[in-house]
């Protein structure tokens, strides 16, 4: 399967705990690895240490719409590097990957119905004022097919896969893709109920690895076709070249042991960018820091790709959800454009049954491909293949 | 893209049988439920426990809830309704298009919070409070393992998910994809509704279309699930066309969602989706509803205010919240 149309890069966009922007980030993955604490956010019993965003800009009609926010203000670095001032007039679609935000998950209101079934409205009006994808849509006045995916932890990376099938079937010349995601209280309670929150620094791969970190952001990509970059006299040298997504159809949290649907997606993904797995400089992982992913994970791709260099971010910026897949495809293009992966953050002891050594320092990238893979609660896996085009 | 086949589970009951039937005798009348937000009973079109009750097909989810009983259920029926084998599980997709999720297990969830605290929660509400358990749950019970995408719009998921399938065919990500549209309505969503629409008292009085001060309605809950391929088969000869403003030849039918701001003039219109009730992805419904116009070449008689000329249709538009129409014709 080779589909025609070439998928430019043309802007980037990424907000975490590594930095708010995309210079930032780059200083934080050359830095030492940050340290997570307990949630401010919000007043839970729960004292798991998470990643949170420091200082994020966000006007007061945001104030209560953190992932909003958080999208916005990727979504807004990313159009910054088009160069281009508004998108009035060109057919751009908006895929948009999340989780909380797609919940109507309000404690006050929903603690407010409880007491006396007669709750204010103001939450609700707050969800239904637009979800994800409207909400940016409205934001720049645009008009192309608008979805907000909600597959989990794979949600961002669903979403800029759904993004290229729009782009490379003409519904779209332009699009802008990835996922955001807020630090809530839901998560919070939720993966501690599971069992795979850590109660320290996450260590993603490492055999005393301990669970995850929860952290919050958004990365988000500007996807053209050649064409109509061309057309307005833009370059870029990073395309996205393939995408792939299966499922384990095995169990709704835990992924198959043998990596089944992880590696239909990577097939995939590759035979669609055409290139060979010997192609691939360096693997951007899902790396959780579970027992579980990182052990099904590590060596699934440990038995495809042998000795590729690999790293997992989550180090530098937590889980990030719905925002992860975004967040990782940001990073990996960055690893190929700049020519250095940083450090995976948190490895130290290697994990026979995990078959990785993720990288322990910065490392030169010695290839044109990159990949990046997610995996998700309901079995779904995602893969994105990442070109620079010399 | 060819429909294959549809499953539908609503307050109608199970499969699409259960929608052919009520578009040739009439509308059946609501559920008239205690509500703890008013006196009076509350109408809605619920799926009856009974519905979903299918221990053979739920075998492996008796945890699952509500939400992804129903789409299991209707995606199940949707491939028997083709009656065909799928050759390859790895070819078939799934896309699940709602605009709510899974809301009443939400709210399950911030009551363990709120009673138990946040270190008692359970972990099984939580796994079932994420929006693409329910697509999990079908690829499981139907042993699919090609890309299973959930999607949420409040104004058209229904649209967007046939979107998304459509390029999954077209570039050859997948042979067969089930899609549909599923919503749940719980006692807060019933709230939510009585606070932002007009409540019909009963089915005799909903009142489509341009009602002063808007339609009233009565909110739904329900799967409708379609099989399609690219090429016919099934019970149909019916095909998804183009998804978008305009088509050619325009269509000799139009379908409306219930809650749709305007009527077109070009062609007759009706509108058939709020007989299972209210929902955002009612445009599913209208589809179903289209599928059988044409397959049976009968256009049912109206319950609402619009009415029908005779037609014999070969050309179905349906219109959904948004300008974007899905258009229906002959294979």
């Amino acid at each position: 399967m080779s589909l025609p149309s070439t998928v430019l890069i043309t802007g980037m966009g990424a907000v975490s705990a590594a930095g708010i922007g995309i210079p930032a980030t780059l200083k934080a993955f050359q830095r030492p690895r940050r340290e997570p604490a307990p949630v401010t956010r919000f007043e839970s019993l729960l004292t798991f240490p998470v990643f949170e965003v420091e200082n994020l800009p966000a006007p007061p009609e945001l104030k209560k719409m953190r992932t909003y926010a958080l999208a916005l203000t990727a979504v807004s670095e990313a159009l910054e590097q088009t160069g281009l001032s508004n998108l009035k007039g060109r057919r751009v679609g908006i895929a948009l990957g999340t989780t909380v935000a797609s919940q109507l998950n309000d404690l006050e209101f929903y603690n407010a119905w409880r007491s006396n079934y007669a709750a204010p409205m103001e939450a609700v009006d707050r969800f239904l004022s637009g979800n994800l994808a409207a909400f940016i849509a409205k934001e720049l006045g645009v008009n192309g097919p608008a979805i907000t995916v909600v597959n989990a932890c794979s949600s961002g990376a669903d979403a800029i896969g759904a993004a290229l099938g729009w782009l490379q079937s003409g519904l779209c010349d332009m699009a802008i893709a990835g996922g955001a995601d807020e630090l809530n209280r839901i998560p919070l309670c939720g993966f501690n109920a599971l069992g795979v929150a850590s109660a320290e620094a996450c260590r993603p791969f490492d055999k005393n690895r301990s669970g995850l970190n929860l952290g919050e952001g958004a990365g988000v990509m500007v996807l053209e076709t050649e064409p109509s970059a061309a057309a307005r006299g833009a370059e870029s040298n990073l395309l996205l070249a393939g995408y792939g997504s299966a499922v384990d159809a095995y169990h709704l949290t835990a992924p198959h042991p043998e990596g089944r649907g992880l590696r239909r997606a990577i097939a995939q993904a590759l035979t669609t960018a055409n290139v060979r797995d010997d192609e691939i400089a360096f693997i951007n992982t899902h790396g959780t820091s579970t027992l579980e992913n990182d052990k099904v994970e590590g060596s699934t791709l440990a038995d495809l790709f042998g000795n590729t260099p690999m790293l997992s971010t989550k180090g530098y910026t937590g889980h990030t959800l719905g925002a992860a897949g975004g967040l990782e495809a940001v990073f990996t293009a960055l690893g190929l454009r700049e020519g250095w992966i940083p450090a995976s953050a948190g490895f130290e002891t290697s994990d026979e049954e995990t078959g990785v050594i993720p990288v322990r320092e910065k490392t030169k990238v010695h290839g044109a491909c990159a990949l990046s893979t997610s995996l998700a609660f309901g079995g779904s896996n995602a893969a994105l293949v990442i070109k620079y085009r010399k | 893209m060819n429909i294959q086949g549809i499953g539908m589970v609503s307050a109608l009951g199970r499969g699409i049988d259960s929608l052919e039937t009520v578009l040739e005798t009439g509308p059946i009348a609501p559920s008239m439920i205690e509500v703890p937000f008013r006196p009076a009973l509350f109408p809605v079109y619920a799926v009856a426990k009974e519905t979903l009750k299918d221990k053979t097909a739920l075998s492996r989810m008796r945890r699952a809830d509500r939400f992804s009983k129903m789409a299991v259920l209707a995606a199940i029926d949707a491939l028997q309704n083709a009656g065909i084998e799928l050759h390859d599980p790895a070819r078939t997709g799934v896309v699940l298009g709602t605009a709510f999720g899974p809301h009443p297990t939400v709210f399950s969830f911030l009551d363990d919070i709120l009673e138990f605290g946040d270190d008692a929660v359970s972990p099984t509400l939580f796994s079932h409070s994420v929006h693409n358990a329910a697509a999990s749950y079908v690829s499981v019970a139907l042993g699919l393992a090609g890309p299973a995408m959930t999607l949420t719009t409040f104004t058209d998921p229904f649209h967007q998910s046939l979107l998304l399938a459509q390029t999954w065919l077209d570039q050859g990500v997948c042979d067969s994809v089930l899609v549909g549209g599923v919503e749940e309505c719980g006692t807060v969503m019933e709230y939510i509704v009585s606070r932002k629409l007009r409540i019909a008292d009963d089915e005799t009085n909903i009142q489509p279309f341009f009602a002063e001060g808007g339609p009233s309605v009565i909110p739904g809950e329900g799967a409708v699930f379609f099989l399609l391929g690219r090429e016919p088969a099934g019970p149909y000869s019916v095909q998804f066309g183009q998804i978008g403003s305009k088509a050619e030849p325009a269509p000799d039918l139009w379908i409306v969602d219930f809650e749709c701001p305007a009527l077109p003039s070009s062609a007759p219109a009706g509108c058939w989706s709020h007989l299972a009730g209210s929902m955002p992805t009612s445009t599913a419904v209208s589809c179903a509803a289209g599928a059988l116009i044409l397959k049976n070449g009968t256009v049912y008689s109206q319950t609402s205010l619009v009415k029908i000329e005779t037609v014999q249709p070969m050309q179905i538009g349906c219109i959904g919240h948004k300008k974007t129409n899905i258009y229906l014709g002959k294979s």
